[in-house]
């Protein structure tokens, strides 16, 4: 009589490391299964992400470091340094609204210029080499996007930056490696001396400096003035 | 408790601070302490540290959390089935911490080009965690249960 009762026993520790066993491929399937839709959740969400920098500059047309109509009655130019916050405060404020409110409907064309203030010859080279591929707004709202963490920049992230956006990275790399358009950088820094700028950013309507320009009140009074006087006033 | 139980609450802990640091810095906006030789602000700004908005560190957290909950338990309990499956259920949410700590430092390697001292160590603190815990799981005296 003993016996039958010692293999049930004994049957029945099987089940049960059989049923344990069960459970563990379950448990494991359904971490498997967690951690793809972990991953794919991440990546639906990045890709509509995305288009937050370009969708600003997507819908206007761009041209080197212009964006807008090329005909517009009315330029502004903003003379910049990327390691400047307040510039960064500009790209990311009262650019956004001049954008939205005049360059989208073609009345004015808004024109970036280098100023170099606070040693930021090798970012204003390297948006240089972004331009070279078309990419110049890209690589301006990124660059400012990453000044609070990053800034200065190394040539290091300059290049990371331009790998991030998708550019030729051997082209762009040779270009911010040799210093190509440095020459540019000086001889815009140096206009902008010439023109009377002495910090950044300023900005010019029309080539008229205008007084606390990256204030979107003051921009916006000098940019409707200069469209009154075109003719084109809203 | 025996030493390999204790190793692996102790691998849990520092899983448990290093992520709660990392989502302490992203919640306040300050960037990490990180001694200078990897890119810790790069990778916690990256689009990659977040999803749906919810930073990846947050979920670390409470993974670690559970995890951590469920060892105690699994580990006083360890002589009966209700602490087996405590156990199991452990072992699987490890598995997939380290999955998913792959997945991130893949990116960290090949998309971002920049390590964050933190992630990596918590990476490598839950994989040794899941190795003991493999141990822990199959060499479970489930007879005695």
């Amino acid at each position: 009589m003993a016996r039958p009762k010692k293999k049930s026993a004994r049957q029945s520790t099987i089940n049960q490391r059989k049923q344990a066993q069960q459970t563990l491929w379950f448990i494991l399937g359904l971490a498997g299964l967690a951690v793809i839709i972990l991953i794919g959740v991440g990546m639906l969400s990045r890709s509509g992400n995305k288009p937050d920098t370009a969708s600003v500059i997507g819908e206007v047309s761009a041209q080197d470091k212009s964006l807008g109509n090329p005909n517009a009655p009315v330029v502004v130019t903003d003379f910049s340094d990327f390691h400047c916050p307040h510039c960064r405060t500009f790209a990311e404020t009262t650019e956004k609204q001049l954008i939205e409110q005049y360059v989208k409907s073609g009345k004015v064309r808004l024109e970036y210029k280098h100023f170099i203030v606070v040693n930021s010859e090798l970012a204003a080279n390297a948006s240089e080499c972004a331009r070279e591929q078309g990419k110049f707004w890209e690589y301006h709202d990124y660059l400012f996007s990453k000044q609070e963490t990053d800034a200065p920049f190394t040539t290091d992230e300059l290049k990371r930056y331009a790998q991030d956006l998708g550019l030729n990275t051997q082209q762009f790399d040779e270009c911010v490696d040799s210093g190509k358009y440095m020459d540019v950088v000086m001889k815009e820094t140096n206009e902008g001396r010439r023109l009377g700028v002495r910090g950044t950013p300023t900005i010019f309507v029309n080539g008229k400096l205008v007084p606390r320009g990256a204030l979107w009140p003051d921009l916006k009074a000098a940019i409707d003035e200069a469209l009154q006087k075109s003719g084109q006033g809203s | 408790m025996t030493l390999r139980q204790r190793a692996i609450l102790a691998l849990n802990v520092i899983g448990l601070l290093v992520s709660g640091y990392l989502t302490y810095t992203h919640l306040a906006d300050t960037e990490p302490i990180c001694g200078g030789f990897a890119d810790c602000s790069y990778v916690q700004a990256s689009s990659y540290a977040t999803i749906l908005g919810i930073p990846v560190a947050l979920l670390g957290l409470g993974a670690y959390l559970v995890i951590f909950v469920l060892l105690i338990y699994a580990f006083k309990h360890s002589h009966k089935m209700h602490g087996y499956n405590a156990l199991q259920i452990a072992f699987g949410l490890s598995v997939a911490g380290v999955l998913y700590s792959a997945y991130l430092t893949y990116i960290e390697a090949f998309v971002l080009h920049a390590y964050c001292l933190y992630c990596v160590t918590s990476a490598i603190a839950i994989t040794l965690m899941t190795l003991l815990l493999t141990l822990e799981v199959f060499q479970h005296p489930i007879d005695k249960v």
